[in-house]
């Protein structure tokens, strides 16, 4: 079979040939340049990092079409949530909440206002609609009606706790997500050893106030007092160590440090724990600080040893 | 008989002036220029903390967007008129070479796109220099009262050398995309067939990226071959944002190189669709 090398096809199935081709291999020539510069612009972009294609090829794509627009389309999808949001219209409230937060995950209100939303005020919305359930006097239709809002609150909660991990991928180490995070463990899902893990997460934070320390020491105590008595004193060791470690740091003039209350915490724990107290200088209490001397705080952290 | 170089000269030169008589050079111009104007006016809708990255971030993505199509649109219609009017025959009759033709064509459309551009950044620049003035303003007086106690932080402040690099590269992808739509252009019959065509492409290369970061990802070898083998075809448009990243100072400062290989990378391809846009065109009856 001779081959005619005037015909149509054999024309432009030689040009596309060379066309793919060159294309080629321009694509492998530009390779060391794309490498050198393309990390940069990742690292710059975090939403950018396709790791995994099948979840994020969505985002990838409005993110590619979109460029500098995202930002203002995403604000249009949040304002058109919060619509939703007021007609209590649970589906489409979290679809806009995604759909922000997919369009611009550099911002914070996204993922901290809906995981709000999500966790806390959905089953709002569940607990009103079964008002009158709750106050039935047939106990098994009130019963039925406080497990379906059991069950509504822990599953928004789990929903609000993926909204925040997914946040944090593009906000890493953020504090607000972290304390967000470590609020739903505690009042949603009373899930206290992941709540404390998520405040100290946040307490090691870049600009973390000082009261996450203080939550994540009282939570290390709480869990002490769940725990057998062997666990129990691993865990109260476990705060003091903490407590010690942090102590130094707090400045004795920042009220909102509570450095007097705290040393009034390194004192009692040395005392459950039997340990000296420590006379070096840098765990002494602030100067002028006076124990205050009910401690109403230390009975209910401290049942047994107290 | 003129040289070569100042034929594509006169070529590109009247191009550029028949773009820019053109209406719809001047409609985008003033639909780019509005809207960074009214950049004030809708950051009202933003959630984001920072008003001038908001004014950068719209008003670029504005100049991307309508310099994106002023690219595609009009490189299509400049050869095209050409072509339908019959001036590409009497043109080509003379000693002019098709590459020539090509040449000026493309000059002439990176020329209007560099004035597209340089006029919009320009009025982004003023606007963002007059934005940051206020801004500082109202620092002062906070710090005056004291209610702050440093300066206006570098981190908020506008990288104006940065934007004028980032508008060199915002101009260098817009005439790449000019070289693409001439190549589909050198082989297709209709304006219409290039301008969806080269979109269709423009896409695609905005979206490469995906291909590039997820090949190796793969499990199933046919996919990954594939997506490796669309990865290199198309060149990947989101290098360019690097630019962006040169508008405001990150916590660590973009190195230079890198500046330097999306410039290349650049450069690389624009000299690649317009050698295959030569070479398509050398063979094509007009």
């Amino acid at each position: 079979m001779t081959i005619d090398r005037t015909s149509w096809w054999w024309r432009r199935g030689r040009g596309l040939l060379i066309l793919v081709a060159s294309l080629l291999a321009a694509g492998v020539a530009a390779d060391p340049l794309q490498n050198a510069a393309w990390p940069e612009v990742r690292s710059r972009q975090p939403e950018m990092n396709m790791r995994d294609l099948a979840d994020n090829v969505g985002q990838g794509t409005l993110l590619g079409v979109l460029g500098g627009f995202r930002s203002i389309l995403a604000d249009f999808v949040w304002l058109q949530g919060y619509m939703y949001w007021e007609q209590h219209d649970r589906p489409n409230t979290e679809a806009m909440i995604q759909l922000a937060t997919t369009l611009d995950p550099r911002i914070l209100t996204f993922w901290d206002q809906g995981s709000s939303m999500i966790a806390y005020d959905i089953p709002g919305w569940a607990w009103r609609d079964h008002a009158e359930d709750l106050n039935s006097s047939d106990p098994a239709r009130a019963a039925a009606a406080a497990e379906y809002i059991n069950q509504v609150t822990l599953e928004q909660g789990r929903r609000g706790l993926s909204l925040l991990d997914r946040g944090l991928q593009f906000l890493p180490h953020n504090f607000t997500l972290l304390e967000a995070k470590a609020r739903i463990y505690t009042t949603r899902l009373k899930d206290l050893p992941n709540a404390a893990e998520n405040w100290r997460l946040a307490a090691a934070a870049a600009d973390s106030p000082f009261f996450a320390a203080r939550m994540y020491f009282q939570d290390l105590l709480k869990l002490a007092n769940a725990a057998s008595p062997d666990e129990r004193l691993r865990f109260q060791r476990k705060a003091y160590d903490y407590l010690r470690q942090l102590y130094p740091t707090l400045p004795a003039d920042a009220p909102a440090a509570q450095k007097g209350v705290m040393s009034d915490w390194l004192r009692a724990l040395e005392d459950v724990l039997k340990i000296p107290h420590d006379i070096d200088p840098k765990y002494a209490p602030p100067p002028g600080w006076k124990t205050d001397p009910t401690q109403e705080y230390m009975p209910e952290l401290f049942p047994e040893q107290n | 008989m003129t040289t070569a170089p100042a034929q594509v000269w006169q070529i590109a030169r009247l191009t550029f002036l028949e773009a820019v008589r053109q209406r719809f050079f001047n409609f985008l111009l003033i639909l780019g220029a509005a809207l960074i104007g009214s950049a004030s006016f809708f950051h009202q809708f933003d959630f984001g903390p920072q008003e001038l990255r908001f004014t950068a971030d719209f008003g670029l993505g504005g100049i991307m967007f309508f310099g994106s199509i002023l690219a595609v649109v009009a490189t299509a219609q400049l050869f095209f008129s050409e072509i339908e009017n019959r001036t590409a025959l009497t043109l080509l009759a003379k000693p002019v070479r098709r590459w020539s033709f090509l040449a000026g064509k493309l000059l002439g459309v990176a020329l209007l796109l560099f004035v597209f551009v340089g006029l919009l950044v320009s009025l982004l620049a003023a606007y963002l220099w007059w934005q940051q003035g206020q801004r500082i303003a109202i620092w002062h007086a906070a710090k005056l009262a004291g209610e702050v106690k440093t300066e206006f932080p570098d981190l908020l402040r506008v990288q104006f050398v940065g934007l004028a690099l980032d508008a060199v590269l915002l101009w260098l992808k817009f005439t790449v995309l000019a070289a693409i739509t001439l190549l589909v252009a050198s082989f297709s019959n209709t304006n219409l067939y290039t301008v969806i065509v080269s979109f269709f492409i423009f896409l695609i290369c905005q979206l490469q990226y995906i291909a590039h970061d997820a090949w190796s990802g793969l499990e199933s070898p046919i996919l990954r071959g594939l997506v490796w083998f669309l990865s290199k075809l198309f060149p990947n448009f989101q290098l360019f944002a690097i630019g962006d990243q040169l508008v405001f100072i990150g916590k660590v400062p973009v190195p230079d190189g890198a500046v330097v290989a999306a410039f290349g990378y650049g450069v690389l391809y624009l000299i690649v669709f317009t050698t295959l846009a030569v070479g398509s065109f050398r063979g094509r009856e007009i």
